[in-house]
């Protein structure tokens, strides 16, 4: 009743001003709903990520990725074809799926009816290296003929006039939106093997009629906007906006369902079933209904008056927003308790609290669907990249908040902080993200699209062959005497299989060529042991800092490279390293920490080493130095504490500054200039320090599991942002200071 | 007659099929179905199911010798080995879950394809080197009981403890 009386008030005026005041309450009213877009590529729609190829089991080695048509065959004598098509979703990045209905348009009919199953395809493969044997470049499918799931999706008959074929595979794109990759479809006959032979043809994206190419027809319904959460004392205020239309309405927005859950977020299986309408304060899942509406409300007020709501204050209350339309279809995806239908529906925490000092909020929260604690790569005021465990990368955009695209799917888990360089320094002139993943694979991804422009394997091995730290890049435009016409990436392997012949490689940015490999034992080289850290570009020594494992102390674990040949300049032996080195900003000094505990200042040129025991175990990723000059402030994570000392390059001598203790700390970020150190905790929260004594003065809580482990922050200083990724599968955006 | 409570019901009837299951996992559900079926009547044959067996060793084992508790410190990589019997013939997708102890949600997971030639089940071990050694969890000391969950085709299959200790 309530949701017309605004209507009814302006009706009952009965002036014509009031029925213009309607028209433009209508016309300005958000747009989302439930809504639907047929994704074609065009002019307008380049689909950049899109793929489709078919696989020839008769030329098993054959790429047909750059056809104008695809076929399906059914065909004895090992000469059967299938079919892979992959959609680019970029246009839809913040959604619930409600269908999906692949269509493919028919150049050649068979000559007889067939039925075509549409499978989910499961692995990784590039448009210019599929084959029927092969999937990435060196690396082959599981089997032969594609890496899909056992049961079809979707079947459909094809016939002599077929002019179309259709697949429902709305179950495969929900999973998608998931937290699955997305790796497209195969299609393939039902009865493969046909003595007399059987094939269609069907127009691929390069079909000379663009029309003619294979489409993908989504219903959806959009999540919220602009969600943010505002704590007060004993209440907590939640507003967002609705989205604009991205396709042809079906069913108009009528509002939103709010859950609400302490100490965690709302699980991701935890969601209001489509057609149905939960009351508030009933429990849905892990989450308590606390606000529903059939108004387009933009803001609640919580003042937890539910039976049972404990006290408010100081606990952290997650709040997940769902959409709905006229018939409650919400923002989820599916039904699947397993992948969570409501993985990326939109969600927000806050803290409220008596002392305005001790209420707090997040800015946005992410979900990564696996668990990632590197560093989340940025740049600065536009977009940060985290990667996952789930062989997928979620670009957010800093000043909306949103997924910028459907996370990309890559071929394995993301560990490793990646370069991200802007356009303006780099040669291959987007913004681009660098990057290795545990299939051995190294990718450039441009940031803005989702892109993935290049991927190489350069160690050629399809096994065992993981790229556990992040990538590096040396930027030509910074560099003197760079031999290369390009901007030149650097990446080293863990080998598992070897604690002797680990590498490191060198690639052209704009290309993933390789320029140079240093391989452990060969060539002159020492024996090299596992990286599991991200290369140190070294401008004013012209060198590539690497450190590794030493194979139980008996082999260098700091490697000074030549670039522009990748030879060994110089090594160090440290004992295992496991974290990253970092060069002071004149690049006197180079410090690195062990899995001892000790702290190295390395003298670039002559790698004579100072050495500073007072930590407290391994140094945690990588110690960070504030100042432009010596002395130096050097702070560093060990077991249980985060330490700062002070090094001075004349005397070649440590001080001990602070010492705090912060349970099993992450590696900690600070800026020159800046008065504080951040650092998470597996306390569940990031604890601001003060750089000159290490008092403890504030934390957020951006994780509250038992123990919540918060990764490593990195820090945006345009927008005054600090990111982090955590183990409850999420990214988190806060303001800084605290 | 005796009645059973839903619940109870229930149980009974997964306890068959948990029996079933091992029964062909075992590989002699074949005897059972002859001995039956004598008469011409009985029960129809018990279907193959599928069964998996996760083993863990340390890969630098020469042996790798399986063990379900390692110590973070000197473990590099995981060796994780799936053996699979009484697979159906065709295509098949395997995911591997690494779950975080404290039911902390996931870890990783990977997924892996493979063909079971011919027409009738078949046996195959699928294994994946999990870093261990200078991840997180030796930096960050997660230690606790984790679970090593997979799935066969969307159906999870088995699940193995495994302690991590510094």
């Amino acid at each position: 009743m309530k949701r017309y009386e605004p209507i009814r008030k302006i009706t009952r005026a009965g002036k014509p001003l009031a029925w213009g005041a309607i028209l433009l309450l209508i016309l300005a009213r958000p747009a989302a709903a439930t809504e639907r877009v047929t994704i074609q590529i065009s002019a307008v729609n380049l689909q950049l990520r899109a793929a489709d190829t078919f696989l020839d089991q008769a030329a098993p080695n054959t790429v047909n990725g750059a056809q104008q048509t695809f076929a399906v065959r059914s065909l004895t004598g090992n000469s059967n074809r299938r079919a892979i098509v992959m959609f680019d979703l970029s246009s839809l990045p913040n959604v619930g799926i409600k269908s999906a209905i692949l269509t493919l348009h028919v150049q050649t009919p068979p000559s007889a009816t067939r039925t075509y199953e549409a499978h989910n395809v499961t692995s990784f493969f590039t448009e210019t290296n599929a084959t029927w044997n092969t999937r990435a470049p060196g690396i082959p499918w599981g089997a032969a003929g594609g890496d899909f799931t056992a049961a079809a999706t979707s079947t459909n008959t094809v016939t002599n006039a077929s002019t179309t074929l259709t697949f429902d595979i709305t179950a495969d794109v929900q999973t998608w939106y998931n937290g699955s990759p997305n790796y497209g479809t195969l299609i393939k006959d039902s009865a493969e093997s046909n003595a007399g032979g059987v094939q269609t043809v069907f127009w691929s994206k390069e079909a000379p009629v663009q029309t003619n190419a294979p489409s993908l027809t989504v219903t959806f319904v959009q999540n919220v906007a602009s969600i943010a959460a505002t704590p007060g004392n004993a209440t907590l205020t939640v507003n967002w906006t609705y989205p604009a239309a991205l396709g042809a309405v079906v069913r108009p927005t009528t509002g939103v369902l709010v859950l609400r859950r302490q100490n965690f977020p709302v699980d991701k299986a935890s969601w209001p079933g489509d057609g149905t309408s939960p009351a508030v304060c009933s429990v849905v899942g892990t989450g308590k209904v606390v606000f529903k509406t059939a108004a387009l409300a933009t803001t609640f007020t919580d003042n937890f008056t539910c039976p049972g709501d404990p006290p408010p204050n100081n606990s952290t209350w997650f709040y997940k927003v769902f959409i709905h339309d006229s018939v409650n279809n919400y923002t989820v995806n599916g039904t699947s308790a397993a992948n969570g239908a409501s993985t990326y529906t939109m969600e927000i925490s806050a803290t409220p609290s008596a002392a305005v000092a001790n209420q707090q909020r997040s800015l946005w929260i992410a979900a990564t669907h696996s668990t990632n604690l590197a560093d989340p790569a940025l740049f600065p005021g536009s977009i940060i990249m985290v990667g996952s465990q789930s062989n997928l990368l979620i670009g957010i955009d800093a000043n909306t908040q949103l997924r910028k695209y459907p996370p990309v799917s890559i071929a394995g888990p993301v560990t490793g902080r990646s370069a991200l360089i802007d356009s303006a320094e780099t040669t291959v002139a987007q913004n681009v993200l660098f990057l290795g993943d545990q299939q051995g694979l190294v990718y450039a991804i441009a940031t803005d699209t989702g892109r993935i422009l290049w991927v190489v394997n350069p160690t050629g091995l399809a096994t065992n062959i993981i790229f556990q730290g992040g990538a590096s890049i040396q930027l030509k435009s910074l560099s003197t005497g760079f031999p290369f016409a390009d901007d030149l990436v650097v990446v080293g392997t863990r080998i598992g299989t070897t604690k002797t012949a680990n590498q490191v490689f060198g690639l052209d940015a704009n290309t993933g060529a390789t320029l140079w490999a240093l391989t452990g034992n060969s060539g002159g080289a020492p024996p090299m042991d596992i990286i599991n850290s991200t290369p140190e570009i070294d401008y004013m020594h012209s060198a590539i800092w690497v450190t590794s494992n030493s194979n139980a102390g008996t082999q260098p674990s700091l490697w000074k490279i030549n670039p522009a040949n990748g030879l060994v300049i110089a090594t160090a032996s440290l004992n295992d390293i496991d974290g990253s080195p970092v060069l002071t900003a004149a690049s006197d000094v180079l410090f690195v920490g062990n899995k001892a505990g000790t702290l190295f200042a390395v003298d670039p040129t002559t790698l004579a080493t100072k050495t500073f025991a007072g930590g407290d175990g391994a140094i945690i990723g990588f110690p960070v130095v504030v100042g432009s000059s010596s002395p130096y402030t050097v702070i560093f994570s060990g077991a249980t504490r985060v330490h700062a000392v002070t090094y001075t390059v004349a005397t070649g001598t440590f001080a001990p500054l602070w010492s705090t203790p912060i349970n099993v700390p992450s590696a900690p970020i600070a800026i020159t200039g800046m008065p504080n150190v951040f650092v998470g905790s597996n306390d569940g929260k990031i604890h601001e320090l003060s750089l000159a004594t290490g008092t403890d003065l504030k934390q957020v809580t951006a994780n509250t599991g038992q123990p919540g482990f918060v990764g490593d922050p990195s820090l945006d200083l345009t927008l005054s942002r600090i990111y982090v990724s955590t183990t409850d599968q999420r990214a988190y955006g806060f303001a800084f200071p605290f | 007659m005796q009645v059973f409570p839903a619940k109870r019901k229930k149980r009974i009837a997964n306890g068959a099929l948990l029996f079933a299951a091992i029964i062909g996992s075992l590989g002699i559900s074949g005897c059972a179905m002859q001995s039956s079926s004598a008469n011409g009547g009985g029960p129809p044959p018990a279907p193959m199911v599928p069964a998996a067996q996760i083993v863990l060793c340390d890969d630098l084992s020469s042996s790798c010798t399986a063990a379900t508790s390692f110590s973070f410190s000197t473990l590099r990589d995981l060796n994780i080995q799936v053996q699979w019997t009484n697979v159906p013939a065709g295509n098949h997708v395997q995911q591997l879950d690494i779950l975080l102890p404290n039911q902390g949600g996931l870890y990783q997971t990977t997924q892996t394809a493979f063909l079971i030639s011919g027409s009738s089940p078949g046996s195959i071990t699928t294994s994946r080197m999990f870093p261990v050694g200078g991840t997180w969890i030796s930096q960050r000391q997660m230690s606790g009981s984790w679970s090593v969950q997979v799935s066969l085709d969307g159906q999870v299959m088995a699940s193995q403890a495994v302690e991590f200790n510094p």
